[in-house]
């Protein structure tokens, strides 16, 4: 496996306030990462300013061995994919017109979007179950098929790293796990790979092989789900008790409750 | 849009119906008015038959009228779509950042000053340039370029124009405030070289389809766009050039003519299509067609009284508009 992005000594900071600083960390082809923490810590913030989208204090980030200031918007975003938190729908479109803008950055201005195109944008969408509202206008849709159509439309974009910003809001429990298999499919084949803000650690430990704990600007564990995801540390992320419990389905985590 | 395929089958379909019926207004404009034009009669002129009893009155009255009509209508239709696009707000007109009061104030202080023709023009065009760079200059000053942020700046200096409008109108006498009324509502019965709008509707519409891509995946957001690839910052300042030169260069022919950037681009959506690539040509055809019906009729319903055509925009718009936009609910 080799590195698709590398961080070295990463400092990051959000209005003054410092997210991390001296952050190393490697992402290889294949692999999928958790990016677990507390509200407000700069998981977020973490996330943009690895797709570029936010300006860093110090430290270098690299993309296939390329400095990332260096790579121009566009093939960047043939690169690295990114969805976002929130989806804004605010203009009239259909369904499959949304997901269609992933190819927007492999289309030369002047090009049309081809049969293959669609074709991507169309099997996306069925692997997100959205098949059959690909006429619907996005106005109409639900919270959580929005989110669906999100994640096609990054599908459709075919990026080599996907970073995403919890992918799982606003879905249902069926679909929360069937699009997190979609994700880890799509790492499969050995040249992509993932990084997913997760709130749900049993979400994080079930998918990912990577996590990258936020616990305070200094202290930053990263490494093996299995070994970063131990009760100890989860109670230092969260400030609250977090069980890590053996039972016939494999390791559970649950929150303590002491009430 | 059922098919991706069907549906670039029924654009080009659809263009070109739209490019057939602007020939017809057209045709329709130039035999329209008070001395009828009969259709052999018609032919033969636009065929070059100089001898035609009314040679004169269609050759450098009514064609160049209605081609200027035709031009405007269309610069208007277009800096609409695109002042809705790179404000995100779907009330955003190309009047709405002050370029029509920039020119207002050119055109009227020339009035004013007894001087007309080409002082009248160059005062627009003049206070229209002025009036789009103040509103960059005072935008740009300090950090981020956001739509809002353009959005207040421009409404407070059009809110300034229009200030000075009323004093201008106030201290006017008699004799040049009828002239002003006009100029302010929209006047095309002094059109006579639709050459410079003809060519800068085709300009501005070439040049806004290169970007047309771009402003489909804008819509979804100024973040997702950057992530798709796109110079944002880069696009909107073409975005607001382009879009600003358009309306100037309409209101310094045509004047302050409302309504058609308002309402054109929100008719095309509904009823066309909201893909930018088929919108901005399609949105300037229709309010290309739109204006030359409304100013033949302004010069015709109440003949030989003209009204100005900024009237007659608004009396055929505001119901049309309604009445699709109810339609489009059900």
């Amino acid at each position: 496996m080799s590195a698709l992005l590398a961080i070295h000594r990463l400092e990051i900071s959000i209005a003054g306030n410092r997210i991390c600083r001296g952050l190393d960390l490697q992402i290889d082809c294949g692999s999928r990462w958790a990016v677990l923490g507390r509200n407000g810590c700069g998981k977020t913030t973490l996330l943009k300013t690895l797709a570029g989208l936010h300006p860093r204090d110090a430290g270098e980030i690299t993309l296939s061995g390329e400095d990332l200031d260096t790579i121009p918007r566009a093939r960047l975003a043939r690169m690295l994919g990114i969805l976002f938190q929130e989806q804004d729908t605010a203009f009239p479109g259909t369904v499959l017109e949304a997901a269609l803008i992933g190819r927007h950055p492999h289309l030369a201005p002047w090009r049309r979007e081809t049969e293959s195109d669609i074709e991507l944008a169309r099997s996306a969408l069925a692997q997100v179950g959205l098949a059959n509202l690909e006429s619907r206008i996005l106005s109409t849709l639900s919270g959580g098929e929005r989110q669906r159509l999100a994640i096609a439309a990054l599908l459709t974009q075919d990026s080599e790293l996907c970073l995403l910003d919890e992918p799982s809001t606003h879905l249902d429990l069926y679909h929360q796990i069937h699009t997190l298999r979609i994700l880890r499919e799509s790492t499969h084949s050995g040249d992509k790979a993932l990084v997913m803000v997760l709130h749900d650690v049993n979400l994080a430990a079930r998918f990912c092989d990577h996590a990258l704990l936020l616990i305070d600007p200094e202290t930053l564990l990263h490494g093996p789900t299995r070994e970063v995801l131990t009760e100890e540390n989860l109670f230092k992320a969260y400030g609250y008790p977090i069980r890590r419990l053996a039972t016939e389905q494999g390791e559970i985590f649950s929150p303590a409750w002491n009430d | 849009m059922a098919h991706p395929r069907f549906a670039l089958k029924s654009s080009a379909l659809l263009l070109g119906t739209l490019v057939l019926t602007g020939v017809a207004s057209l045709l329709f404009a130039v035999a329209t008015g008070s001395v009828p034009v009969r259709r052999h009669e018609l032919w033969a002129i636009l065929l070059g038959d100089r001898s035609a009893p009314n040679y004169i009155l269609v050759t450098e009255l009514r064609l160049p009228r209605a081609l200027t009509a035709f031009a405007c209508g269309g610069m208007l239709a277009l800096a609409g779509a695109l002042m809705q696009v790179l404000l995100r707000n779907p009330l955003a007109d190309p009047y709405i950042l002050g370029v029509s009061g920039g020119a207002a104030v050119g055109a009227l202080s020339a009035l004013l000053s007894g001087l007309g023709g080409l002082w009248l023009t160059g005062g627009a065009f003049i206070g229209a340039m002025l009036s789009m760079l103040l509103v960059f200059a005072l935008t740009q000053g300090q950090g981020a370029w956001t739509p809002t942020r353009l959005l207040l700046t421009g409404v407070v200096v059009a809110a300034g124009w229009g200030a000075i409008i009323s004093l201008i109108l106030s201290l006017s006498p008699d004799t040049t405030l009828r002239g002003m009324i006009f100029w302010l509502l929209g006047d095309l019965s002094q059109a006579s070289h639709p050459g410079l709008g003809v060519g800068t509707l085709v300009l501005g519409l070439l040049i806004a389809l290169i970007s047309a891509r771009e402003l489909n995946v804008l819509v979804f957001g100024e973040l997702k766009a950057r992530a798709l690839g796109i110079g944002v910052d880069r696009l909107r300042l073409r975005l607001y050039v382009l879009a600003s030169l358009l309306t100037a260069v309409a209101i310094t022919i045509a004047g302050n003519i409302g309504f058609i950037g308002l309402i054109v681009p929100h008719l095309t959506r509904l009823v066309v299509s909201h893909d930018h690539r088929v919108l901005l040509p399609a949105s300037a055809l229709i309010g290309a067609i739109f204006l030359v019906i409304a100013d033949t009729l302004a010069r015709t319903v109440f003949s030989p009284v003209q009204l100005p055509v900024g009237v007659m925009t608004a009396l055929i718009g505001v119901p049309l508009f309604l009445y699709l936009l109810r339609r489009s609910h059900h």
